[in-house]
This record gives structure tokens, C-alpha cells and sequence, in this order.
């Protein structure tokens, strides 16, 4: 595949940089509350089972792709397996061969590495701006959960990495809008848009 | 308003579409059923509109995008839980034509043209 | 440093302000001084202005009345620093700070001399459904013309600003096991106990301060002052893991243990001091578990004539300005009260050297103040002092007239019950009228709620925290010791007063409405028994205050009236919000061009570099045409993008087509239930043309769906309906048929689409994958390919919409700017053509293609020419309901082609049709109306259309006329003819 004919879903508002209030830090460095980051060019398929094949699907995909989706519930869910719906879930770093061989006849498998935009987020301020755009209470929301809401009304699939680190999955057309609004909503706590590995 | 989808947990309502009451199931396919017919005119438009307990229709869009039916008071808007719509009808809604709606009969697997 | 400019009513020591950092502010752009600490009132007041504004109706001159959010009078507009002047700020609400520039209200000229006033000579001709009465006669023209212009200047309040709020707001989602509102002694103490025992608290508290009325009423806690002791259970409750938050006013209560806050982040910081990215307010949709209720009490006046005058204000008013601000209202002030309350305040105001005297209303109280002259059994009748309160008469046991620069009225409590029965529907009960506090309570309270402090109707401090640890034990908090309380307020029950004997015009109850004891009377007089009727009559205890310092007696007084029990005629029903909320609040970020995200497509960058003018289509950014130089306008771009795509070659964007993935056994079962025509023979590689019906038989969508493989279909749907069809197969697929062994996801966003149409399209396609044989044979219409482009996964669509030979190309949206600039550099020898959605209506109506203007949700498949579509041999979704009889009605309207006379004029869109010119244009002779227009189409070389009329059938070739009542009954002569003006036959696309 020729990777270089890919193209970022994100408009030109989501440039490397620091945005908006900014703290200093102990050594005198500008310190963002919020990081942000969104890998281009990722692997992501979508699968759902067929009615009734749910426990099923989720055996064949621990068997060939070694991936334990648990009871399928969105607690269950782990960093590249990320439950979206019922007996419905996002896998990152597959490709759709693989995930087809290993779901079979049992459900579908689609690729969606251009339909979905992950956006990652980290912070002590993450919670603050959690607050401003999902419906969703930390205190009930253990890390390794993911959980299908909306950011800002855009739907969307939530998953919790950590304490203070969640990755977003939004549909691409949607993207941009979504994009723009985290800056301007994370602005208040002062926001670094990292660049991604190469 | 907070609504308890089955799969989700308890969610705000602006993640929810409604649809309206769920009194009557679809009727069975085949297409014997005339338009004017009780089924139809039930399923369609006929709703009791009750101060009472309810059952309806509601979208988890902004959410897992699955179709539950909400159990509220009219009068209380108390919501006393949800039921994911694909186990709605099959439960303990012995409700006529109930049984139909769950399957198609034979006569739909012909290809139409 | 020291304040420089006088405050004359200032005493030397005193309240919670900070006399070293006197702080300098404007009112009518005159300079006073206040200190860090004060409210805007407080300041006044300590400067020596009695005078705020004028009132609503009579143009009344007014002071201050109270010192909290319940402030009916001194409202002021305040210059935010952005955008024009910000109306309608309660003053005891202003926290002042360096710089505030403030201006009284409602008068045309100076304060003190308003031109209106004289609606208030003539006030005894303005009473209470004056409007309502007056503005019958002369009609309404006369409404227009005279009354409404001069009633608009003369009423209202404050002046909207007349451009966008300029500030930013932010909504956020707050989250506690237990809400507290209101951080009174009483609300914090219940809090702490909640938090100690392990709760998630919020405290909630709409001043500036915590510690509710012991911040000045002077009572101390385990010999703590009030404010002292409040800090103390700040500290102790945010140890505990508790938050408080303040300047955040609950103003609703919603079902499902939703409430609404709104936090004032910014308003009282100096302008230099704002923080650039923080929202000027915040509005808090908190969720949680349980709500304790310690919304305190209000004060409430007695009616007597003048009682409205700037110097009359509630006792606890008089009271807080002493206590909180060092401010004393008045060297002689007078006291008058129903209640042993009254004696607390006129002893802290003797204790300051004034002169004091106290009217008691009850004859038997025995009750005495230290230095305070006392007389019995005698109320105020007459307040006199039109700018600021200079004498007051009294009646009763004895009569006689007092001079006074400050009048305190002490009529009782009211506790807030407001927000406690914003679900009234919840408990199917309203506020509880007890006869022997003479206040209305809390409605029963159902499990998650309980009440604190003084809104339980608790009199003084040491019931107060008795109610709070009950509301605590409620919900199961821990114990905690009570501290020693030095009651420093003797309270009890008012007598009941609600106005004075003879009181009546200019005896007011509700100041901020101008409505008046008498108002009452008249609207019992004339038969408003219902306490919302009286309101709404007499507009007591409307506007910006919801009548918090009027309402209960006015329905006290209408009880009277109409000799019922006041527990008869109930409370007005209380409805968020419990203060003002700006609308921006509501609306978050979400305003202007963030009203709603935007929907991109991946080439939304080439086209907007390209000359593109886009159109929102729903969420979508879609071209609307491409501008080139020396185009005059939309329509020359259009015609030249219709005309290349008819002779060459043209290109567009269909990325926007709702796409559905569905996959499966039954997948092909699944497609026969949606669509009227039938799917399961379809074979792989092959696209079909499907119609999809509600299920009420009406058209709902249509689309292509191609066979991607024995079990797996590629949906599309139009953009419009895409999510909707997406709702709609899940809600068949869950609710009626879940065992149906099919799964389907939504692709709209993974694929981007190209079209590719006109005579050269198969080159052009030809070059982009050359290793393809497209050709008719190896590509016949309706043919699916699917391959690679680059390494990622590409299919090729042999469909058109245009009526052209054409096709659609679908690669990963990441990809899709990639290539469609190679299709670009592909087609340049054909001068490839990209065209947008006006030239793309052109084609399609030409074509006679229905999109949603003809798929309005009124029309059958008959009406639309589609039975045709109907597989007979199955059922579908809205097959029952199709064969209704109405749909056979032969009076219904079908689709027609209309064609322009005359080459220059343009058909109108929404005109209506008729087949003589002469008239009546109306429903007795209307055939019908035009859905969709083409202003020019290249191919009839004028203005097309398509309509829907009755019997379309028989006037093809006939003349009709196409009149539109919203351009001055514009007539357009047309030729009615078949909808398919191009092509009929198909051969272009199928050639
Ligand atoms: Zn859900």
C-alpha cells in the first residue's frame, strides 16, 4: 500500500503547538494542562456479530487474533479492542484480512481506517475538559472501560487508558469540527497538540 | 431525564431519539394483512396515550445505536427501567400477533422481479 | 491607602470589606469609591444614593429594597467592556471591583427627573388589565401606530443590547452523589456531615461568600464569627473531599436528578483581571443522587402607601448592609415589623449611635431593644419622600407621623421553597401553606430529597442546625458536634399583615411590576379567582424576580378577597429558572458557525482552492458551483459545469452519499424486507436501483446497492436520509426482526466517491486504472468492480445520476483527495469539469430524477412514476399501507414536466398551478405546485421544472400557468410535458 497518498482527516486548525491559557512550570517551561495527539495512517476494523454469535466472535477473535474481549461488555474492553456497541467492537492494528480469517462467518468485519479518527488525550486538565464535552462521570468510569457517548454532541466512542488518558474515536467527516472544538474547548487549561511518531 | 440503556448504563436523554409508544408489534410479514385491517391501523396508530406506566420506543443514536423501550410514568416521568427492543416483544409481551413478529413466514423468502 | 471620596453612611468599623483596598467605580458616569467587599447597592448606599432607577410602569423613582438576589427595584445595566451595555443586574448582586462602570434604568433624561414620570400622575387610570382593556378600542391599527411604540419606550426593563452576547460561556456536565444548594451555616453543616461519611458533595452557593445571614445577623458559632465559622466548614468539607463552589446559583430542578447551575466565573473580576480562555459563566447540568435543599428564606414587605419609596427597604436588608458592609441605611431610621425580628436589626442600629424607632405591629408584644424607642400595636400608612424617604405616618393604636431617612420593613419569612417544587410533577403536590408560621413549606419531599435550615420553615440558628442534622441523618451522614450557638435574633411567627388597613393604589407588592394592593382587589373584583389568573392580570410576581418579595402576598391578599383560605388558593407554580440566565449560558460553545459540527468531505480543501462556493446540506460543506474568472454569477457557473458534463466530461463529489456495509446470511432477505423490489438475485458484481417505503406506505429513501459478494452488500442512501435510513434498519433489524441473521455498519465516513460523467468518463476511467477493462461489455451498466488503486481497496460503480454515461469510484476517504487529483490530471485532455450541486440539479432534472424536494413524505410510489418498483412476490416495510385506497385516489397529485414559454423568465420554486391565467388563484382551482426548479436548462435552452399535479396524465403538451403568491402573484407561463426531458430511453447511460 502506498502510504503516501494519505491525507490527515484534520483541518488546518490541528497544527503541532501550544494553545491557549499558559502555566509555567517549576523550571520555568510553558506547561500545557492538556496533550493531545492523532496518529494518522492507523489500522482500524470494525466488527459486529451476527445475532446470537456474540460469545462465539469473541472466541474466534481470542483464538486468531489473541485478543480477550471478555463478555463483550464495555468494561471489557483493552486498548486496541474497543467495545462499541453490543457484540460490536473497533480494533487498531489489524489489518482487514487478518480480522476477516478470524471472525469468519460469525459477524461482520469492516474496514474503517478512514472512517474513524482517534484522538488521544492526556492531562491533569483532562478531566476539566471531559467535563465540558461528555455526559460521562469519571467517578464511575474505571480505566479500561470504553464507553459510546457523544464529545461536544458529536457521537463517538470513548475509551479510558488511564487516570487522566482517553482515546476518542469520531467518524472523519466530522472530524475537523471536532478537532477545532477541542482546541477552543481546552483552551481554558492551555493545550499541546504533539506531534506523532514517524 | 436520564434513561438506563441495558447495554450502556444510565445516559442523559439528548443521547436518545424517541419513536414513540410501543403498544403493538409489528405485524406478522406476508402481506395478508389489509391496510385498513386492525394490525396495521394498531401498529401504526393506534396508541392508548395512558397516565400511567409506559413502554416506549427510544434510539440509544448518540450512544451503542441500540433501539431499547423505556418503562416511564406519564404523570411522574419516573423512569423504572429499559428493555433492549430485540427482547421486548419476545418477553413477557404475549401480546397478540406478538409471536408473528418475530419470525417471517415462509412466503417472503421468494425473491420479488 | 485610604477611599478619598466621601461615604457618608459608611461607619468607621464594621463588616466583611477590606478598608485598605478602596476600590473607585462609576454610576450615571458620576465616580464614587466603595471597598473590596462591597456590592454595587452596598457602595451606593454608603456614598449616600438612595436613588437607583425607575420602575417598570409608573416610572416610580426607587431605591434599593433588599441585599440579595431577591431585588426587585435597583437593577442596573453594567458596561461589560465588550459589547454594549449588559441590562437588568441586580445591584446587591455587583461585587464591585476597580473600574465598574454602572447606569441606572427606564428613564428618558436624568435619574431624577424622568420624563415618564408622569405616567405615574395618571397611574390611578393605569391599573391592573389596563392594557388588555384599553388597547380593544381603535383596533388593532391603532395598536400598531399609537399605543405599542410609546408603551415599548415606556415599559420594560433596561434596554437589550442590540448585538450578539460577545462573551464566552462553557456547559459542563457536574457529577455528585449528593447536591447541596445553598452554603448557609445550615447547608454546610448538613454538606460536612455528608462528606464525612464518605459522599461525593457539591455545595452550591450563589453569593460571593458562604455563610448565608449569619455573615451579618451576628450570631456566633463556638464563639466564631458567622463568616469565620463558614470558612471553617469550607476547609473542613473540601478536606473531607467535598467541593464547594461559589457564585453558582441552582436555578432548576429537572427530572431524573438533573439540576441546572449557573457559576459566574468572570463578571466580578476586574476587566484587566478576566482570564482570556474562561467562560464568563458556566452552566452546570449536575447529576446526582440526592439534593438537600438549604435555599434559606426571604423576607417579605407589608403593603402600605409609599412603601415602594427609595429609603424603604426589608429589614433584613437594613440589617446585612450594617452587618456585612459597614453601611448604615439611615441616622434615624424607622423599623416596622410584624415579628420579633425586627427587634434584632433596630438594636444593631441603635448599638451604632442612631436613632432608632420601632413600629410593632402587634399590640401584645412585650418585647424590648436596647436604645430603640418602641411603639405598639402600630403600622406604617404613608411613606413620603418622592427621591429618598424623608417621613413616615403610622395608625393603628395611636397615629401620628415620624421623621425618618430609612424605613425597614420586617413582614416575615418566606422560605425558599421555589426550587423544591420545580418537579411538582414528580410528587403530584405543591407548597404546603402552615397557618401558624404564616409561610408556605417544602411540598413533601420524596427519598432523594431533603431540606436545611431555614426553607424547612426552622426560625433562628439553633433550628436551623437542628434541620440540618436531620437532613443529614436523612441520608445517612455522620455525626458531628454542634457548636455552641449565641443566638444573637429573637425570632418568631409574624402576625398576619399582609397590608395595611387602606391600603390600596400606590400600596405596592410586587415593585417590579408596579402592581399594587389594589391591582389585587380589582382582579378579585372581576372574577380571577385562580392565583396564576391574578398573575397573569395583574402581572404580580412576573419578570426578572418572579415576584420573590411580592407573590405571597399577593395571593395572601386575593385569599382575602375572595374569602378563601390562603392554603386554598395555593402558590403560583414555580418554574426554572430561580434567577435570570443569559441564553448564551445555554448554548455553550455551541453558537454561530459551532452551532452544529460541519461535515467535511476529504476533498473539501481541493475545492475550496479551486473556486468552490459551498452550501450547508444538513451537517455537509457540499461545492454549490465553481466560480472561473469571468463569471458573473452562480447560474453562468452552473450551466457551463452542466454543458461540460453533457459534451465531455464532468466530475463530482459524492462523498456524502450515506453508505451502509451490511453483511450476512439473510443479508439479501434482509435488503427484500427494506426495499419494494427484490434482491435476491442479484448477482455479485452488479448494482441495483432500490426504493424504500415507511411504513406507512409513503416513499422514505432511495439508493443503489451493489452485490459485493454472495453474503455482502454496499449500501447507499441519499446524503439527506443517510442517517435516518441508518435508524430505520437498525430499528426494523432490533425491534421486529432480531433474529434476522444479518450485521451492518455504517461506512459514509470510510469512503470517499467520485462521479465521473459525460460522453468521455469510460477514458477517463480507462486511464485512472488502466489494467481494467471497462469497456460496455466488460463494465455493462449496473457493473461492479472492485480493485485497487495505489494498494488500497477501490470499487467502481457503473450508475449515473446525471442521465450521462457514468460512474462512481469509492477509495478509503484517507485517500481520496490523492486520487481524485489524479482523476483531475487523468481527465485534463477532456477538460475535465468538476461541478457542484446546482449544475448536479440541472442534469437530474433534466434527467427526471427525484431527490427530497419531490420525496417530501407526501408521495406514493405511484405519484412518483415508481410502481414499477414493486416486487409483488414479497413483503416489505410499508407494503400493507401502499395499497390504502387514498393512494388509488385519481385526485392525487403526480409528476409532471414543466417548461418555460418564454425563454427569459424563470419558473418559480414552491408556485402553484394552474391551467387558466385568469383566476381565482386559489384551492378551489389549484392543480398542483412545483418541487424542484432548474432556473436554465442547456438541453430545452430555458427554465425547467418539476411539479405534481392532479390528473398529470392528461396535460401533457398543454399550457399551464405557475403563480407565486409570495412574488406578487407572478404568472409564468409553461408547457406541461413528461419529466424525463433527457434522454427518455436510457441509451446515453446504458450506451
Ligand atoms: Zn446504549
Amino acid at each position: 500500500m502506498d502510504q503516501s497518498v494519505i491525507r490527515s482527516p484534520l483541518g488546518p486548525s490541528w497544527t503541532p503547538g501550544h494553545y491557549g491559557t499558559v502555566a509555567t512550570g517549576d523550571d520555568g517551561s510553558a506547561e500545557a494542562g492538556i496533550r493531545a495527539l492523532h496518529t494518522p495512517g492507523l489500522l482500524l476494523v470494525e466488527i459486529a456479530a451476527l445475532p446470537g454469535k456474540g460469545e462465539a466472535m469473541r472466541a474466534a477473535v481470542k483464538k486468531g487474533l489473541k485478543l480477550d474481549l471478555g463478555d463483550g461488555s464495555p468494561a471489557a474492553s483493552l486498548p486496541n479492542a474497543v467495545c462499541s456497541g453490543p457484540d460490536r467492537c473497533l480494533l487498531t492494528g489489524f489489518d482487514l484480512a487478518a480480522v476477516k480469517a478470524a471472525v469468519g462467518d460469525l459477524g461482520l468485519a469492516v474496514d474503517q481506517s478512514s472512517g474513524r479518527v482517534r484522538l488521544s488525550i492526556d492531562g491533569a486538565d483532562v478531566p476539566g475538559l471531559l467535563a465540558k464535552s461528555c455526559p460521562l462521570d469519571l467517578a464511575k468510569w474505571p480505566v479500561g472501560m470504553s464507553q459510546a457517548s457523544h464529545f461536544l454532541h458529536i457521537g463517538c466512542t470513548w475509551y479510558r487508558r488511564s487516570e487522566t488518558g482517553f482515546d476518542l474515536y469520531i467518524g472523519r467527516s466530522f472530524a475537523r469540527s471536532a478537532a477545532e472544538w477541542l482546541i477552543e474547548s481546552a483552551a481554558e487549561f492551555g493545550v499541546e497538540i504533539l506531534v506523532p511518531d514517524a | 431525564m436520564l434513561i438506563p440503556c441495558p447495554h450502556c448504563g444510565l445516559r442523559p436523554s439528548e443521547e436518545f431519539v424517541p419513536k414513540g409508544l410501543a403498544e403493538a408489534p409489528r405485524p406478522a410479514l406476508g402481506g395478508r394483512a389489509k391496510p385498513d385491517g386492525p394490525a396495521w391501523q394498531n401498529y401504526l396508530h393506534l396508541r392508548d396515550n395512558v397516565a400511567d406506566h409506559s413502554h416506549e420506543y427510544f434510539h440509544h443514536a448518540l450512544g451503542c445505536r441500540s433501539w431499547i423501550v423505556v418503562h416511564r410514568h406519564t404523570l411522574t416521568h419516573e423512569v423504572t427501567g429499559a428493555t433492549m427492543a430485540a427482547d421486548f416483544w419476545k418477553a413477557d409481551k404475549p401480546a397478540k400477533g406478538a409471536k408473528d413478529a418475530k419470525s417471517p413466514t415462509a412466503e417472503t423468502a421468494e425473491d420479488g422481479q | 491607602m485610604t477611599a478619598s471620596l466621601p461615604q457618608p453612611m459608611r461607619l468607621r468599623e464594621g463588616g466583611l470589606i477590606n478598608r485598605n483596598r478602596p476600590l473607585t467605580f462609576t454610576f450615571d458616569r458620576r465616580v464614587y469609591q466603595g471597598y473590596e467587599g462591597d456590592s454595587l447597592a452596598s457602595a451606593l448606599l454608603a456614598s449616600g444614593v438612595k436613588l437607583f432607577g425607575r420602575s417598570f410602569k409608573y416610572h416610580r423613582p426607587r431605591g434599593v429594597f433588599s441585599a440579595g438576589p431577591e431585588e426587585p427595584s435597583a437593577l442596573v445595566e453594567i458596561d461589560q467592556g465588550k459589547a454594549e451595555r449588559d441590562p437588568n443586574h441586580r445591584a446587591p448582586m455587583v461585587e464591585l471591583y476597580d473600574g465598574l462602570e454602572t447606569f441606572s434604568q427606564n428613564h428618558i433624561g436624568p435619574l431624577g427627573l424622568d420624563l415618564m414620570e408622569a405616567n405615574d400622575l395618571i397611574s390611578r387610570f393605569l391599573p391592573a388589565g389596563f392594557y388588555y382593556k384599553t388597547f380593544f378600542f381603535g383596533g388593532l391599527q391603532a395598536w400598531y401606530r399609537f399605543y405599542e411604540p410609546i408603551i415599548r419606550r415606556a415599559a420594560g426593563l433596561g434596554r437589550p443590547p442590540m448585538e450578539a452576547d460577545p462573551h464566552h460561556y462553557d456547559k459542563i456536565y457536574t457529577f455528585a452523589d449528593t447536591l447541596v444548594v445553598g452554603g448557609g451555616i445550615a447547608g454546610l453543616t448538613t454538606a460536612l456531615s455528608l462528606a464525612r461519611a464518605g459522599q461525593s458533595v457539591l455545595v452550591c452557593d450563589e453569593r460571593d461568600r458562604v455563610g448565608g445571614a449569619a455573615l451579618w445577623q451576628g450570631e456566633r458559632f463556638d464563639g466564631q464569627s458567622g463568616a469565620a465559622y463558614g470558612d471553617h466548614l469550607v476547609a473542613e468539607i473540601e478536606a473531607a473531599g467535598g467541593r464547594v463552589l461559589p457564585r453558582t446559583t441552582v436555578f432548576g430542578v429537572y427530572d431524573g436528578g438533573i439540576y441546572g447551575a449557573l457559576e459566574r466565573c468572570q463578571d466580578h473580576l476586574a476587566k484587566a483581571d478576566r482570564r482570556v480562555h474562561t467562560a464568563r459563566m458556566k452552566y452546570h447540568r449536575i447529576q446526582a443522587d440526592r439534593v438537600v435543599y438549604a435555599t434559606g428564606a426571604i423576607e417579605r414587605s407589608v403593603g402600605f402607601m409609599g412603601n415602594d419609596r427609595p429609603g424603604v427597604m426589608l429589614a433584613s436588608a437594613g440589617h446585612a448592609y450594617l452587618g456585612r458592609y459597614g453601611v448604615r441605611v439611615g441616622q434615624q431610621p424607622t423599623i416596622f415589623t410584624t415579628n420579633d425580628g425586627g427587634y434584632a436589626v433596630a438594636a444593631a442600629l441603635a448599638a451604632t449611635g442612631a436613632d432608632v424607632t420601632l413600629l410593632d405591629a402587634r399590640a401584645d408584644s412585650r418585647l424590648e431593644a436596647e436604645g430603640v424607642r418602641v411603639l405598639r400595636g402600630v403600622h406604617a400608612t404613608k411613606a413620603h419622600g418622592r427621591m429618598g424617604l424623608h417621613r413616615v405616618d403610622y395608625g393603628g393604636a395611636q397615629s401620628g407621623s415620624l421623621t425618618t431617612d430609612a424605613l425597614l420593613v420586617a413582614g416575615g419569612w418566606n422560605p425558599a421553597v421555589h426550587l423544591t417544587s420545580h418537579t411538582n410533577d414528580r410528587r403530584q403536590s405543591k407548597p404546603v401553606y402552615d397557618a401558624d408560621l404564616r409561610a408556605f413549606l417544602p411540598p413533601e419531599l420524596v427519598d432523594s430529597e431533603a431540606a436545611s435550615g431555614s426553607v424547612t420553615g426552622a426560625l433562628g440558628t439553633a433550628d436551623c442546625l437542628a434541620s440540618a442534622a436531620a437532613a443529614a441523618a436523612k441520608f445517612g451522614g455522620a455525626a458531628l458536634d454542634t457548636p455552641a450557638v449565641d443566638e444573637a435574633v429573637a425570632v418568631s411567627a409574624p402576625k398576619e399583615l399582609w397590608a395595611v388597613p387602606g391600603a390600596g393604589q400606590a400600596a405596592f407588592l410586587d415593585l417590579q411590576n408596579d402592581a399594587t394592593v389594589k391591582d389585587v382587589g380589582l382582579a378579585a373584583q372581576e372574577g380571577f379567582r385562580s392565583v396564576e389568573h391574578m398573575k397573569r392580570y395583574t402581572t404580580l410576581g412576573m419578570a426578572t424576580d418572579q415576584g420573590k418579595t411580592s407573590n405571597v402576598n399577593g395571593l395572601a391578599l386575593l385569599a382575602a378577597a375572595t374569602g378563601r383560605e390562603i392554603s386554598a388558593v395555593g402558590t403560583t407554580t414555580f418554574r426554572p429558572p430561580y434567577t435570570p440566565v443569559p441564553m448564551g449560558a445555554f448554548a455553550g460553545h455551541h453558537r454561530q458557525r459551532d452551532y452544529e459540527p460541519f461535515r467535511y468531505s476529504p476533498v473539501y480543501d481541493w475545492a475550496e482552492a479551486n473556486g468552490a462556493t459551498f452550501v450547508e446540506a444538513g451537517l455537509w460543506m457540499r461545492p454549490s458551483w465553481y466560480t472561473q474568472a469571468g463569471e458573473a454569477d452562480w447560474l453562468e457557473s452552473a450551466v457551463r459545469e452542466t454543458r461540460a458534463t453533457r459534451d465531455q466530461l464532468g466530475i463530482t463529489d459524492v462523498s456524502t452519499l450515506g453508505k451502509i456495509d451490511i453483511q450476512g446470511p439473510d443479508a439479501a432477505e434482509f435488503l427484500n424486507r427494506l426495499y419494494t423490489n427484490g434482491w435476491k438475485s442479484l448477482p455479485v458484481g452488479k448494482a441495483r436501483y432500490g426504493l424504500m417505503l415507511r411504513e406507512d406506505g409513503f416513499v422514505f429513501d432511495d439508493g443503489t446497492t451493489s452485490r459485493l459478494a454472495e453474503c455482502h452488500f454496499y449500501m447507499t442512501t441519499t446524503t439527506a436520509k443517510a442517517a435516518a435510513v441508518m435508524a430505520h434498519m437498525e430499528f426494523v433489524h432490533q425491534s421486529a426482526w432480531p433474529d434476522l441473521q444479518v450485521a451492518f455498519a455504517s461506512v459514509t465516513d470510510q469512503w470517499g466517491g467520485l462521479a465521473l460523467a459525460g460522453p468521455k468518463s469510460r477514458d477517463c476511467l480507462a486511464a485512472l486504472f488502466p489494467e481494467l477493462d471497462v469497456s460496455n461489455d466488460g463494465m455493462p451498466f449496473m457493473g461492479v468492480i472492485e480493485t485497487t488503486w495505489k494498494g488500497h481497496t477501490a470499487r467502481l460503480f457503473r450508475i449515473s445520476f446525471s442521465g450521462e454515461l457514468a460512474y462512481e469510484v469509492a477509495v478509503p476517504a484517507d485517500v481520496f483527495d490523492a486520487f481524485w487529483r489524479e482523476a483531475m490530471a487523468a481527465g485534463a485532455q477532456w477538460d475535465i469539469t468538476p461541478y457542484g450541486l446546482e449544475a448536479l440539479n440541472i442534469l437530474r432534472i433534466e434527467k427526471g430524477h427525484v431527490t427530497g424536494g419531490e420525496l417530501d413524505g407526501r408521495v406514493s410510489m405511484d405519484d412518483v412514476g415508481l410502481r414499477k418498483m414493486v416486487s409483488t412476490k414479497k413483503d416489505f416495510v410499508g407494503k400493507a399501507m401502499s395499497r390504502r385506497t387514498a393512494f388509488s385516489d385519481p385526485d392525487r397529485v403526480k409528476m409532471i414536466g414543466l417548461v418555460a414559454t418564454e425563454a427569459d423568465e424563470r419558473i418559480i420554486g414552491g408556485g402553484i398551478v394552474f391551467d387558466s391565467k385568469d383566476g381565482p388563484f386559489d384551492h378551489t382551482t389549484m392543480l398542483g405546485y412545483v418541487t424542484s426548479v432548474a432556473a436554465f436548462s442547456p438541453l430545452k435552452d430555458r427554465s425547467i421544472a418539476l411539479a405534481f399535479i392532479k390528473n398529470a396524465a392528461d396535460y401533457h403538451g398543454r399550457t399551464l400557468y405557475v403563480v407565486s403568491h409570495v412574488h406578487n402573484r407572478a404568472i409564468i407561463e409553461v408547457t406541461a410535458e413528461s419529466p424525463h426531458f433527457y434522454d427518455p430511453k436510457n441509451e446515453k447511460v446504458t450506451g
